[in-house]
């Protein structure tokens, strides 16, 4: 097993270093795709280290071949190197959202967004990192979900809300001229796709009230 | 020559700093007030202690920087977060001074006298800053105006977390220092509770967990097992954060910053991004009145409007990113 990631990295071209893995762009099969390697993380012990590592692969697979097969798009799994905690995957080509938003096209961003979280929250499953660098606009013009090393499958109200916590944060911290209609556009769709989605939006006001220091009028803990 | 004076009082520290204009630091009188064994900090306490020495160290600053006060350009004191009683000494003391003597008053936020200081201190200027302590745990950088929050804990922060895991453990006070040493005997690691929400991490089960595992297993293994979890958390959570914002620099500061498990960490994660990661000396790291006195300085500095003293008030709850920042550009 060793043996074949060196032989995929030899061939091997480095693309992108993110916060849990390295991202090789590879030839697998005659196909353009994508190494997701886990790499050892040299801040963390090896016990603690193997075992988040090996989770997190292992449920990133799982949640990506279940969202495909109920039509949310995500890249296709090739293959999985379940030694060496990585995978191989579809390339995508197309954009990240956070670098493309703008004013043009932020509203039906926001819409499509809105519908594919409705999904995949429908289907019991929450990203866990949703931010805008880990949505893809692809060329033909559909939104691709990427990153699931977060995710989980799940049927608390209190972990989508999570998702749609995240979400707001950081589109509030990094698109801070155009959050606030995001928001509203991305919720009004939300509601209407997924049954629950009221549950969530109340418990989504509670935990954006969670952090600390949070003025005594406006915190939901006593 | 202008000098400022800063008065620090979040806590259980009351302490008195003086900084002229030019960020040289003259007096940095600090007095703490040590809870009772295997207890934490009672807040009516503190407030009395802080009460009791407060005017013997205005006076010590004054004689260490050589100055009076008529040579005081401006006051600034810590007006939150932190405990009612102990945030009302440093602004009763602070509002008397500024009105008898018609001194210029600035409130300061007490966590970003943390950052600042750290940013002035280390002449980094653009940097993530990481600041852990027992009142933040929260991953900060500038943009817009304010100094946001890029991911935060949800529940307690890191100091609050060692701090009471020291006081069930039986540790004396302070708690942090001591667990670092422990930790260093510790050979075994206990699985415990990892939980990183996005670039968020919550701590409470962690707690919780750990305490339980005082009946279980030795002093040593837990402590060394606590620190690892939390502290892989938190620089997972700063890696997420980073590759996010794209800074080049990470500072760690507040009280848990002179833990060097911590740091060793952090340079580890900074190093795979070609990130520089740096801190203040050990004495700067916990709360002092210089990270108030320098704050008020930028406040002057910039000609930020004072604020009148029957207008000054404290806050036991404010966020960072509330805090104008005239003295930051973009």
């Amino acid at each position: 097993m060793e043996k074949m990631l060196e032989e995929i990295l030899s061939n091997a071209k480095f693309i992108y270093r993110g916060a849990e893995s390295d991202l090789y762009e590879i030839n697998f099969l005659g196909r353009k795709a994508i190494l997701k390697w886990r790499k050892p993380k040299p801040y963390r012990i090896e016990a603690l280290d193997r075992y988040i590592r090996k989770e997190r692969t292992i449920r990133e697979v799982t949640v990506m071949l279940k969202l495909r097969r109920y039509g949310v798009n995500v890249p296709r799994v090739f293959h999985i190197l379940i030694e060496n905690n990585a995978f191989i995957m579809e390339k995508l080509s197309g954009v990240i959202v956070r670098d493309t938003i703008n004013l043009e096209n932020y509203k039906w961003i926001a819409k499509e967004l809105g519908r594919i979280v409705a999904k995949m929250h429908n289907l019991n499953i929450v990203h866990g990192d949703l931010t805008t660098s880990n949505v893809i606009l692809s060329p033909d013009h559909k939104l691709y979900l990427i990153d699931f090393g977060l995710s989980a499958v799940t049927t608390k109200i209190e972990e989508m809300a999570v998702d749609l916590e995240l979400l707001y944060r950081v589109l509030e911290s990094t698109h801070t001229r155009i959050y606030n209609e995001f928001f509203e556009i991305f919720k009004e769709i939300y509601l209407n796709n997924f049954s629950y989605g009221c549950d969530v939006l109340r418990e989504f006001e509670r935990i954006r009230r969670m952090g600390r220091y949070i003025p005594k009028e406006e915190r939901v803990w006593r | 020559m202008n000098y400022i004076m800063g008065i620090e009082s979040t806590a259980h520290t009351f302490a008195v700093g003086i900084v002229n204009e030019n960020f040289e630091i003259l007096a940095d009188i600090r007095y703490i007030y040590r809870p009772r064994r295997s207890m934490g900090i009672e807040p009516r306490e503190a407030a009395e202690h802080h009460s009791k020495i407060a005017a013997k160290a205005v006076k010590e600053a004054l004689s260490t920087a050589k100055i009076s006060l008529e040579d005081i350009s401006a006051i600034a004191y810590s007006y939150g977060p932190g405990l009612g009683p102990c945030l009302r000494i440093g602004a009763t003391i602070s509002i008397f001074l500024a009105a008898y003597y018609d001194i210029p008053l600035y409130p300061v936020h007490h966590g970003l006298g943390h950052v600042e200081l750290a940013c002035q201190l280390l002449g980094i200027n653009d940097p993530m800053v990481v600041l852990v302590s027992g009142g933040h745990t929260a991953i900060l950088g500038f943009s817009e105006g304010r100094w946001r929050v890029y991911g935060e804990t949800l529940d307690i922060t890191l100091g609050n977390l060692l701090d009471s895991f020291a006081r069930e453990a039986g540790i004396p006070f302070p708690g942090g220092p001591k667990i670092e040493e422990i930790a260093r005997k510790g050979k075994r690691y206990i699985e415990m509770p990892y939980a990183v929400k996005g670039n968020n991490i919550v701590y409470s089960g962690l707690l919780t967990y750990a305490i339980d595992m005082l009946r279980k297993y030795p002093l040593e293994d837990v402590c060394y097992s606590l620190q690892e979890t939390a502290f892989s958390a938190l620089v997972e959570a700063c890696e997420r954060a980073l590759v996010q914002l794209k800074k080049r620099d990470i500072i760690i500061a507040g009280g848990v910053a002179p833990n060097n498990r911590l740091l060793e960490m952090m340079k580890k994660m900074g190093e795979q991004h070609m990130v520089g990661v740096h801190r203040l000396e050990s004495r700067y790291n916990p709360d002092n009145g210089i990270q108030i006195a320098i704050v008020g300085l930028l406040y002057y500095k910039s000609g930020y409007p004072p604020t009148e003293p029957s207008k000054a008030i404290i806050k036991q709850r404010v966020r960072i990113e509330r805090e104008e920042v005239p003295w930051r550009k973009c």
